[in-house]
C-alpha cells in the first residue's frame, strides 16, 4: 500500500517539476548550511576533548590574564597534595637550523617534561616520559622535522636555534591538531632551557616575570577548584602581582573550556563562545524557516492532490494509513534533499572554511555513528515538516472534494507574520551587509597620510653593529630608491610613552627614525625655525594641538630639554578604529639598534628588486629567514576581519533571500488558490489584469513594508553600535536603507507576481465553472 | 442587440477535442427575455460565456450592439463588458470577505465612478432589492434568496442593457426562486435584455422565447408570446 502511494507521489513530483524543484532545492540548501554549521560547531565544542585526562587538567588564570611566574607551579605542587603534576608553557618565535640545512622560522613551545604525561599529543619517536627531561632537549613536530632534516631524524640529532642555542632532538611528535586551544607550534623545548636562552640563571626562581602559562593535572577524586582561594592566598605571599592587587583572584579553568576562555595568553587561541552560540542560533533559525516553508509549500500544493486522497478515502483508505503515507512522503523528500545537501556541502566547503577561518572536512565526518544521527535527523525533519500537511490532507472530506466544493480556506495570518519576519531579517541583513561593506571600503580607501605604494618593511635580525653596513648593501641594490632604519613605523605604531608635563598627564606615541623617514613616507614636515641640535624632536600636529603650542611650537621645549625642530603633518599610525593621537619623533642615532628596515623601491620591477633584497639578506645573515611586509597589503589586512564579517553577513542574507523567496512563492500560490473565485468574480465585473495583480500583490506588499518599517530602526541602531568600533566611520546614509527596501520589495514583488500574473490572466470562466 | 452567425467553440486538451458549440445562429433583440435550455453538457454555459464576452468563439461571427466582437482581445472585451453586461450565477458568487454594500459596489469601482456617486447608486439598487437593511452584513449571514438578490443587485447596479443569468434559481427553494424570477421579469419589463440558462421549465415560462440546445446545436426555438409584443 505504502509503496503504491509513494509511486503516485513520485509521479506527482514529476508532474509538478517546479514545485518539486523548489521544495527539494530549498530544503537542500538549508540542510547544506545546517550540515556545515553543525560540523563546525561540533568541532568547536570538541576542542581539547581528545586528552585522555581532560577531566583532571586545568589551566590557571587570574581574571583577564593567564600569566604566572616560573616558580608558581612547583610551589603549588608542594603545597597541595591534590596536584599530581604541572607544566609551564611559553610561546616563542625563532629560526632553526639543522646540520647544513637552511634556516627555518617557526613557533616554539617551551614546556616541562610532564607535558606529554598531562596532554595526549601523539609521539612518533622517543619516550614521552623522558623526552623533555634534560636542558636543551627538544621534541620536533613531524612537519618541522621533515623541513629541517628531509626525513625523520635520529634521536640525538642536533639543531641550532637563532644561531646560538644548541638543542638535541629527543623525540618526534605528530603535528599538533587544530582541535586544541594551543596555537600551532613546530617544536617543544624543555622549559628550563629558557634560562640559557635568556642568559639569566635566576630566571626560574624569580617571581618578577608573570607571562608563563601554567597547567595542572589533579589527582583523581580531588577538587582543587574549591581551593582557588587558598591558592590565591599562597601566591599573595610570594608574588608582587597578587600582593599589589594587580591580580585579584585565581581560577582553575577546565582544559576543555580554555578555547573559549576570556583570559588572554599568547600561546592560546581565544574563540568567542558568543560567536559559536550565534551560529547555533542560526542553525535553528534556518531549520525553522525551511520547515515552515516546506509546510507552506505542501499545504499549498495539497489541494491539487486532494482528489487523489479523496478517492482513496472513498474506496476505503483509512485515516492512519493516509497519515502514514503522507509522512512517508515528507521523509522521502527530506532524504532526497539531504543527499543533495551533502553533495552541495563538498562544493561549498572551501568557501565556508575560508569565511569562518576553519578547516572542517565533511569527508572525515562520514562514519557510522554520524550516519545514524543523520538518518534520525532526516526522519525527524521529515516528520516535523510533514505532520501538519499530513493531518490536513487526511482530514479532507472526500465528498466535498469530489463534488468540487472543496476549497482550502484559512486565515493565513500566521504565514504572513512569518513572511514579515523573514523580510525583517532579509532587510536587516541587506542593510548591515551594505554598511559593513561601505565602512570597509571607506577604511581601505582612506587617506592615511603616508605613502604606501612601493614600500616594504622587514624586521631587523642583525646586531646593531652590522645594521648600517646592511643598509649600504640595500642602497646599492638596483631598484631600491631609499632605505631607512626605524624604531616604529605607521604599521606597528611605535612605542607608547606616558608622561607628566607641566602637571598634566599625556600619552604619546614615540617613533625613533632616520632623518629620511619623512621623505620616504612622503609625510610633509614644516620646520619651526629652531636650530637643529642632538636633543631636538619633531612632533605631529595632534601633539602641537594637545600641548596647545600650535602658534609657536618652536619656542617650546618638551620636558624643558627637547626643543621642537619641526611639526609633522598628521598621519595615521594605527588602524582607523582608533583616533589619530599625538606623537613625537626622535632621530635614531646610527649606532643604536633599530627594530626594522623600511625600503622604498622604484616601482619599475618590484618583483625582481624583492628577489635581490631576499638574496642580499640571505647572503648577509647566512640564511636567516626574512618576512617582508608590503605597506599597502599590511594596511589592507587591518580590515580583513571587517571584510570577512561583511562576507558572512552577505552570504547569510543571500541564504535567507533564497529561503524566503521559496516561502513567499508557496504562500502566494496558496493565497492565489484561495482567491480564485474572487478573481473570477472581479474579472467578470470588469476588473483588468493589472487591477487583479494590484489586489493580489497589495497584501504581500503591506507585510514587506511593515517588515521594512521595523527593520530600519533595528538596523540603524545595530549599525550605529557597530560603527562605534571605529574612530573614522562612514555615514549612515539614507540611500542604503532605500536600496535595501527596494531590493527586498522587488524580490517579494517578482516572487508574488509570478503567481498573481498567471491567476490574473486566467479566464474567469474556468474558476467559476465548478462553483 | 445580439447577432450570432455560424458560431463554433472547440475545447482542446492534449489529446481530446470537444466541440462545445457547433454552427450556432442566433439573434436576440433589445428588450427580449430569452431562456436557453438543454441537457447537461450541451453547451449552454459555453454559449452564455461567449455572449457575455468572457470567452471568444473558435469560429463564426458575433455582433454585439453593432460591434463585431468575435476576435477581441481580453482587455477590449473587459472594456466592452463594463457597464453593458451584468452576470447572475447559480452559486451567487459573492465575495465572502466583502459585505453586501461592497459586493454590489464592485462593478462601479472598476468603472472608475466616484465614491459619492457609487454610494448613491448602490443605495438605490439595494433599496429596490429590499436589502438596504443588510448593507453591512456579510454573505454568510444571509439566506440563499437574499444572497441571490444581492447578486442581482450587483448585476444591475451599473444599469447594463443585458443581464446574463446562469441557472439563477438552481440553488434556491421554490419560494425564493419565484421571487428571483419575478425580479428578473420586472427588470426585463423596464427594458433590460435578459438571457437565462435554466433547467427548469417553470423558470423558462417567464421568458418570451426558449432556445433548446443539444450537442452544441440549436435544435428548436419556441416563442411563448405573440411577435407583436416587440
Amino acid at each position: 500500500m505504502i509503496s503504491k502511494h509513494l509511486k503516485s507521489f513520485l509521479i506527482h513530483l514529476w508532474n509538478n517539476k517546479l514545485y518539486s524543484a523548489i521544495t527539494i532545492l530549498g530544503f537542500s540548501i538549508s540542510l547544506m548550511f545546517i550540515l556545515l554549521l553543525s560540523v563546525y560547531i561540533k568541532n568547536e565544542y570538541g576542542v581539547d576533548e581528545f586528552h585522555e585526562k581532560k577531566d583532571r587538567i586545568f589551566r590557571l588564570t587570574h581574571g583577564k590574564d593567564a600569566g604566572f611566574a616560573p616558580p608558581s607551579g612547583a610551589l603549588l605542587m608542594e603545597t597541595f597534595p591534590d596536584v599530581e603534576n604541572f607544566t609551564r608553557t611559553k610561546y616563542y618565535e625563532a629560526y632553526l637550523q639543522a646540520n647544513g640545512s637552511s634556516k627555518v622560522a617557526d613557533n616554539i613551545l617551551f614546556a616541562d617534561s610532564s607535558f606529554f604525561n598531562i596532554f595526549s599529543f601523539g609521539m612518533i619517536e622517543g619516550n614521552p616520559r623522558t623526552a623533555l627531561k634534560t636542558i636543551g632537549s627538544a621534541v620536533l613536530s613531524k612537519s618541522l622535522a621533515l623541513k629541517l632534516f628531509g626525513e625523520l631524524p635520529e634521536l640525538g640529532s642536533k639543531i641550532k636555534m637563532n644561531d646560538e642555542t644548541s638543542l638535541e632532538v629527543t623525540g618526534v611528535m605528530e603535528d599538533i591538531p587544530s582541535n586544541t586551544h594551543f596555537k600551532k607550534f613546530g617544536m617543544i623545548i624543555n622549559f628550563p632551557t629558557m634560562a640559557k636562552v635568556f642568559n639569566d640563571d635566576t630566571f626560574l626562581n624569580k617571581y618578577s616575570h608573570n607571562s608563563y602559562g601554567l597547567y595542572v593535572l589533579t589527582k583523581p577524586k580531588t577538587n582543587l577548584s574549591s581551593k582557588a582561594n587558598e591558592i590565591f592566598e599562597l601566591y599573595k605571599g610570594v608574588n608582587w602581582m597578587f600582593k599589589g592587587g594587580y591580580a585579584k583572584s585565581v581560577e582553575l579553568e577546565p582544559i576543555t573550556e580554555s578555547y573559549f576562555s576570556t583570559s588572554h595568553a599568547y600561546e592560546v587561541k581565544n574563540k568567542s563562545k558568543r560567536f559559536v552560540q550565534v551560529l547555533t542560533g542560526i542553525i535553528f533559525l534556518i531549520l525553522t524557516l525551511s520547515v515552515i516553508n516546506y509546510v507552506n509549500l505542501t499545504i499549498a500544493q495539497s489541494s491539487f492532490r486532494s482528489r487523489e486522497v479523496a478517492i482513496r478515502k472513498l474506496i476505503g483508505g483509512k485515516k492512519p494509513g493516509l497519515l502514514a503515507a503522507s509522512l512517508m512522503e515528507s521523509i522521502l523528500l527530506s532524504l532526497i534533499s539531504s543527499i543533495i545537501a551533502i553533495a552541495l556541502s563538498f562544493q561549498v566547503e572551501p568557501i565556508f572554511n575560508h569565511l569562518l577561518e576553519t578547516n572542517i572536512q565533511i569527508i572525515n565526518e562520514l562514519n557510522l555513528s554520524n550516519l545514524l544521527i543523520a538518518i534520525g535527523f532526516i526522519v525527524l525533519i521529515g516528520i516535523l515538516s510533514g505532520i501538519i500537511p499530513a493531518i490536513k490532507i487526511s482530514n479532507f472530506n472526500p465528498i466535498d472534494v469530489v463534488k468540487g466544493k472543496f476549497r482550502m480556506k484559512e486565515k493565513n495570518v500566521y504565514s504572513k507574520i512569518m513572511i514579515c519576519f523573514q523580510y525583517l531579517i532579509i532587510i536587516t541583513l541587506i542593510i548591515s551587509a551594505f554598511f559593513i561593506n561601505k565602512q570597509t571600503t571607506f577604511m581601505q580607501n582612506y587617506k592615511m597620510g603616508f605613502e604606501q605604494e612601493n614600500l616594504i618593511t622587514f624586521e631587523n635580525a642583525l646586531p646593531k653593529e652590522k645594521q648600517r653596513s646592511f643598509e649600504e648593501i640595500l642602497r646599492n641594490i638596483p631598484g631600491v630608491e631609499d632605505v631607512c632604519l626605524t624604531c616604529g613605523t605607521p604599521l606597528d605604531g611605535g612605542n607608547n610613552n606616558c608622561f607628566t608635563e607641566k602637571g598634566k598627564q599625556y600619552s604619546f606615541q614615540v617613533f625613533r627614525v632616520d632623518t629620511n623617514f619623512f621623505e620616504i613616507l612622503d609625510i610633509p614636515v614644516s620646520k619651526t625655525g629652531t636650530a637643529y641640535d642632538k636633543e631636538a624632536i619633531l612632533i605631529n600636529e595632534a601633539a602641537a594641538k594637545i600641548l596647545n603650542i600650535e602658534e609657536n611650537p618652536g619656542e617650546y621645549e618638551l620636558f624643558d630639554v627637547w626643543p621642537i625642530y619641526g611639526v609633522v603633518k598628521n598621519f595615521h599610525f594605527r588602524n582607523l578604529k582608533s583616533r589619530l593621537g599625538p606623537a613625537y619623533f626622535k632621530i635614531l642615532p646610527k649606532d643604536e639598534y633599530a627594530w626594522s628596515f623600511v625600503v622604498k623601491m622604484n616601482g619599475v620591477n618590484n618583483q625582481e628588486t624583492l628577489q635581490r633584497i631576499h638574496k642580499a639578506h640571505n647572503d648577509f645573515t647566512d640564511g636567516t629567514p626574512v618576512k617582508i611586509n608590503f605597506f599597502n597589503q599590511a594596511v589592507q589586512s587591518w580590515y580583513e576581519k571587517e571584510e570577512r564579517t561583511g562576507k558572512i553577513v552577505k552570504y547569510f542574507a543571500i541564504l535567507t533571500v533564497i529561503i524566503s523567496v521559496m516561502g513567499l512563492f508557496a504562500m502566494s500560490l496558496y493565497y492565489v488558490q484561495q482567491k480564485q473565485k474572487e478573481i473570477g468574480v472581479r474579472k467578470v465585473n470588469g476588473a483588468k489584469t493589472h487591477e487583479i495583480m494590484h489586489m493580489l500583490n497589495y497584501d504581500f506588499s503591506i507585510w514587506v513594508l511593515i517588515a521594512f518599517a521595523i527593520a530600519c530602526p533595528i538596523s540603524y541602531y545595530s549599525m550605529h553600535k557597530w560603527l562605534e568600533n571605529f574612530a573614522y566611520k562612514t555615514e549612515l546614509s539614507w540611500w542604503v536603507f532605500a536600496i535595501a527596501g527596494i531590493l527586498a520589495f522587488g524580490i517579494a514583488f517578482i516572487t508574488v507576481s509570478w503567481q498573481s500574473w498567471r491567476a490574473a490572466k486566467r479566464n474567469p470562466v474556468e474558476s467559476l465553472r465548478y462553483e | 442587440m445580439i447577432s450570432i452567425k455560424n458560431l463554433s467553440k472547440v475545447f482542446r486538451t492534449d489529446e481530446i477535442e470537444t466541440l462545445a458549440l457547433n454552427d450556432v445562429n442566433l439573434n436576440i433583440k433589445e428588450g427580449e427575455f430569452v431562456a436557453i435550455m438543454g441537457p447537461s453538457g450541451c453547451g449552454k454555459s459555453t454559449l452564455l460565456n461567449i455572449l457575455g464576452l468572457l470567452d471568444n468563439p473558435s469560429e463564426g461571427e458575433y455582433n454585439f450592439n453593432q460591434t463585431e466582437v468575435a476576435n477581441l482581445k481580453e482587455g477590449q472585451r473587459t472594456d466592452l463588458r463594463k457597464g453593458n453586461i451584468g452576470f447572475v450565477f447559480q452559486s451567487f458568487n459573492l465575495i465572502d470577505e466583502l459585505n453586501v454594500f461592497e459586493n454590489v459596489e464592485m462593478p462601479l469601482v472598476y468603472q472608475r465612478i466616484s465614491s459619492k456617486k457609487r454610494k448613491e447608486m448602490v443605495s438605490q439598487v439595494l433599496d429596490r432589492m429590499n436589502m438596504s437593511h443588510r448593507a453591512k452584513h456579510y454573505p454568510q449571514q444571509l439566506s440563499g434568496g437574499q444572497q441571490q438578490r444581492v447578486a442581482i443587485a450587483r448585476a444591475v447596479v451599473s444599469n447594463p442593457g443585458l443581464i446574463l443569468a446562469d441557472e439563477p434559481t438552481g440553488n434556491l427553494d421554490s419560494k425564493n426562486g419565484q421571487e428571483v424570477m419575478e425580479l428578473l421579469t420586472e427588470l426585463n419589463r423596464e427594458g433590460t435584455t435578459i438571457i437565462m440558462v435554466t433547467h427548469s421549465m417553470k423558470d423558462a415560462g417567464y421568458a418570451h422565447r426558449i432556445i433548446n440546445l443539444f450537442d452544441g446545436k440549436v435544435v428548436t426555438e419556441e416563442s411563448l408570446v405573440a411577435e407583436q409584443v416587440f
